[in-house]
């Protein structure tokens, strides 16, 4: 059962994203319904990959191809765990991928206007994103102003900013030392895709390992009480929307390296979309129900091989943008269903179970009967 | 065994009157299943007019989903319902007819006054065309006075008293012609006194031929008011019978399927040293007071309703702040600027309402036992340790069921509680504030409570604080009780002069005489 629990509401009653549920709870782990929620998306993942290079061999089953996919969503994989994040505690970051947006501005910028060194451009970027970041926590937190607003506001002043530096004008030629970091490779595989595992890694031990995550579910879960176990809630809030500039930023500085320019009105929001459908659809995989960083790649990945591949058999472009926002639509359906689902096969067991019972007794009664005449 | 118990007590209710009416409400072999959950097995209720007929049983026995069927919210699996005489179906999605279902929150609009809350549901007194409120107003008042009850009906809801609400709850469901009323726990917020009220009110309405449900807690209320009792367990009607001659114990034994766990305080000692200390403190509804709590000791705050005392109980665990005085920790004086001073103490809490501020619901029962992990930050949490943890925790508290991963939801309200209480006590805190430890608990979740509560005190190095509006609680299981009344301490009684008795009198600010 996934409950896309975003406000405190959905948290107390259970769900209301997740459709009807018993108020009891779970008991029947390991059913097939629940096992094809919790392994269905990666399933679906190999089954996509699978199925188009057998389709197009030559073009979609090489790994140049592949190559060339991990490298392309290692950013909207790192936006996506930097909007990941703040869910965690129930909190929306719409700006990330505005965030992002700025970091390659600034990344560029700063070494083509200031004539600063390519890597210490690169941390500066990264510093002001979170900046941002540490921002949207102070005004969630402190000034209590809900974190789809602020961030919606947010999002668009970044926009603002990144018109404001650049004079409204796109910028080109970045030094060659940050176009060679963000087009290298180590192995077989591009740098960003090294990086974006790294981080996922760090994510991944912080958020589901480390004593803070669960602290952070908790937070997530019922404030109240986590408040009153001791925890400041606005510190766990704030460190969130600071992790989410810092993910957000190395995204956006990796973007710009790679990408060796800057669009002057910013780039970012083409990721937020897929971010954040990526972060709703892998909650419903691994640990349905709780935003995971496995669910989240995994889902990035899903969604960006099936696009690729249907571009590759001659579907238009506009079927990016048709898949990403029907992926972040059915990732809620779906949850919902899955738990109706389970909810009523849990239930048919039952009353066969009671039903059996009866008979037996029944059954037990009359050979009670018989036995005694 | 059981079975033949079940038997003779049916035999015992039903077999007394023989010319009785037909009943307004016949319910047989009711079954209801959420997901794995059998809320109920096999569910028979009996109402006849003019019956008081308390409905018993612990939390998630099947009170509420029994009543939830009968009011048409959810569609029964299996079983027959006879209303007034004939079949109601099972899957109604409506409210039967005749019927009228008072939830604890009444569903009143408080912005609205009594008159406008009766006119909206009976609609509304016409005159031209246009609503007359004038004769909404007498409508109101004399449905009001019919039930024996003076009150002004043009006062927005929210400014009565919770008992005249209530009565206007009642007014209400009867103007729409209702001959059998469900009441969910009416009396569970009510003074003494208003509760009296109550009753009286139903017991016209008895005479008047109409019929109702009550859902109770309360020993007394059964005992003193109801004609006939329907006893829920797991699902199943395990007893009905008339309620005369029903005693306390015997009303436990009916809904816990055990005997009572009777209630040995632990040698009431001497307190050891001062752990709490409160002098002239003050804080929003309260104070000036003054009290102290030593180790091995279990000291009651009690009141009537804004008595002032749970805000107190927040106060001594830095939620809100004193406003003047001082408070003292182990003879150091201490300041609390919030939750977290005060468990950096050694102070532990568990607040009135846990499904709002004392668990979250949708995580498992490790993860709210273990929320704050007790280990350095970068060190990772072992699930499996913590499983142990949990699971001999869960043992020690008689928690049912004993599954650390199943979400709190699944728990029922006072196995919740227990869960709650284990969180704190397994941080071995050196002072314990409870606020309403058993608010919405059943007697026999209840009756462990208490004893967990009892153990804890007979370490002999922990202050325990209760902090209740249940006098029979607070009587039981305290060695001595402040009371609090307008937010001062009226008395302090300990020893024999301690009794339920005199906690209320004091209670309404009189003094003994």
């Amino acid at each position: 059962m996934t409950e896309l629990t975003i406000d405190k509401a959905g948290s107390k009653g259970g769900g209301d994203l997740g459709g009807d549920r018993s108020p009891r709870g779970w008991v029947g782990s390991g059913t097939l319904v629940d096992t094809l929620g919790r392994f269905g998306l990666p399933v679906l993942l190999v089954v996509v990959a699978v199925a188009f290079s057998l389709l197009r061999p030559e073009s979609y089953g090489q790994w140049s191809n592949f190559r060339a996919i991990f490298d392309q969503q290692s950013i909207v994989a790192l936006v996506a765990l930097a909007v990941m994040v703040p869910l965690i505690v129930g909190e929306f970051d719409l700006s990330a991928a505005a965030n992002a947006g700025l970091a390659n501005i600034l990344v560029v910028g700063f070494c083509q206007k200031q004539g600063i060194d390519w890597p210490l451009a690169f941390a500066l970027a990264i510093a002001a994103s979170t900046v941002i970041g540490i921002a949207n926590g102070l005004i969630v937190g402190l000034l209590k102003v809900n974190s789809f607003i602020a961030t919606l506001g947010m999002s668009t002043m970044i926009i603002g900013i990144g018109l404001l530096y650049t004079g409204e004008v796109d910028i080109t030629g970045a030094p060659e030392g940050l176009t060679n970091f963000g087009r290298g490779s180590v192995g077989p595989i591009s740098t960003a895709t090294v990086y974006a595992l790294v981080i996922a890694l760090v994510v991944l031990l912080v958020c589901q390992f480390l004593p803070a995550g669960r602290k952070m579910t908790a937070v997530g879960a019922n404030r109240d009480a986590a408040r009153l176990t001791g925890l400041s809630i606005n510190r766990y809030v704030i460190g969130c929307f600071a992790a989410s500039g810092l993910i957000a930023g190395f995204a956006g500085a990796m973007f710009g390296a790679k990408l060796g320019g800057a669009v002057a009105g910013g780039s970012g929001s083409a990721f937020l979309l897929p971010a954040f459908a990526a972060a709703f659809l892998g909650s419903t995989a691994f640990t349905p129900g709780r935003y995971n960083v496995l669910g989240t790649i995994v889902a990035v990945l899903f969604l960006a091989l099936l696009v690729s591949g249907l571009q590759i058999v001659g579907v238009k472009p506009w079927i990016q943008p048709i898949v990403n926002g029907g992926a972040l639509i059915v990732a809620v359906a779906l949850s919902a269903w899955a738990s109706r689902l389970r909810i009523a096969n849990l239930k048919r067991e039952q009353l066969v179970a009671l039903r059996r019972k009866e008979e037996e007794a029944a059954a037990g009664a009359g050979a009670g009967v018989s036995l005694g005449g | 065994m059981l079975a033949t118990e079940d038997v003779s007590e049916h035999m015992g209710g039903g077999g007394a009157e023989v010319t009785a009416p037909p009943p307004v409400l016949r319910v047989r072999g009711l079954r209801k299943i959420y997901g794995a959950t059998v809320a109920l097995d096999h569910a028979d209720l009996e109402v006849r007019p003019g019956q008081i007929h308390g409905l018993l049983g612990e939390n998630g026995a099947g009170k509420s989903t029994l009543v939830k069927v009968l009011a048409g919210l959810t569609p029964a699996d299996g079983g027959e319902i006879e209303l007034f005489g004939s079949d109601y179906p099972l899957a109604a999605g409506s409210a039967p007819e005749g019927c009228a279902f008072i939830h604890q929150d009444l569903g009143l609009f408080e912005t609205l006054s009594v008159a406008e809350n009766i006119a909206l549901t009976v609609g509304h007194s016409r005159r031209l065309g246009l609503v007359d409120s004038r004769a909404d107003t007498r409508r109101a008042r004399k449905l009001l006075q019919g039930l024996g009850v003076e009150l002004d009906v043009t006062r927005p809801c929210a400014d009565l008293p919770l008992a005249d609400q209530t009565a206007v709850a009642v007014s209400r469901a009867l103007a729409t012609g209702a001959r059998l009323l469900f009441l969910d726990e009416p009396t569970a917020y009510l003074e003494a006194a208003q509760a009296r009220g109550l009753f009286q009110i139903l017991s016209r309405l008895r005479d008047q031929g109409i019929a109702c449900v009550l859902i109770t807690h309360r020993a007394e209320d059964v005992i003193n008011h109801c004609d006939a009792i329907t006893v829920l367990r797991n699902g199943r009607s395990v007893a009905t019978r008339a309620s005369a001659g029903l005693t306390p114990d015997e009303l436990v034994r009916l809904i816990s399927g055990q005997e009572p766990v009777a209630y040995e305080a632990s040698s009431r000692g001497e307190a050891g040293s001062t752990v709490i200390e409160l002098r002239d403190a003050s804080g929003p509804g309260f104070g000036p007071l003054s009290l102290r709590v030593g180790g091995g000791e279990v000291v009651g705050v009690c009141g009537l309703g804004d008595a002032g005392h749970f805000v107190l109980g927040e106060a001594l665990f830095g939620i809100v702040p004193l406003s003047g005085g001082t408070m003292s920790f182990d003879d150091r004086r201490i300041e609390l600027a919030g939750s977290r001073d005060a468990i950096r103490a050694g102070i532990a809490y568990v607040p009135p309402d846990r499904r709002t501020s004392g668990l979250a619901e949708a995580l498992t029962a490790r993860e709210n036992l273990f929320m704050v992990p007790d280990q350095a930050w970068v060190q990772p949490v072992r699930s499996r340790p913590e499983r142990k943890r949990a699971r001999d925790l869960m043992r020690e508290f008689q928690v049912e069921p004993g599954d650390p991963e199943n979400e709190i939801s699944a728990f029922s309200g006072g196995n919740q509680q227990k869960i709650l209480l284990a969180k704190w006590l397994a941080r071995r805190p050196r002072a314990l504030v409870l606020n309403e430890p058993t608010a919405g608990v059943d007697l026999g979740a209840k009756a462990q409570i208490h004893h967990i509560v009892d153990q804890a005190r007979a370490g002999g190095e922990m202050a325990v604080l209760v902090i209740s509006s249940d006098f029979e609680e607070v009587a039981q299981i305290c060695d001595r009780v402040y009371v609090m009344h307008r937010g001062t301490v009226v008395d302090q009684i300990e020893g024999p002069a301690l009794t339920a008795d005199a906690l209320l009198t004091l209670s309404y600010g009189r003094r003994q005489a």
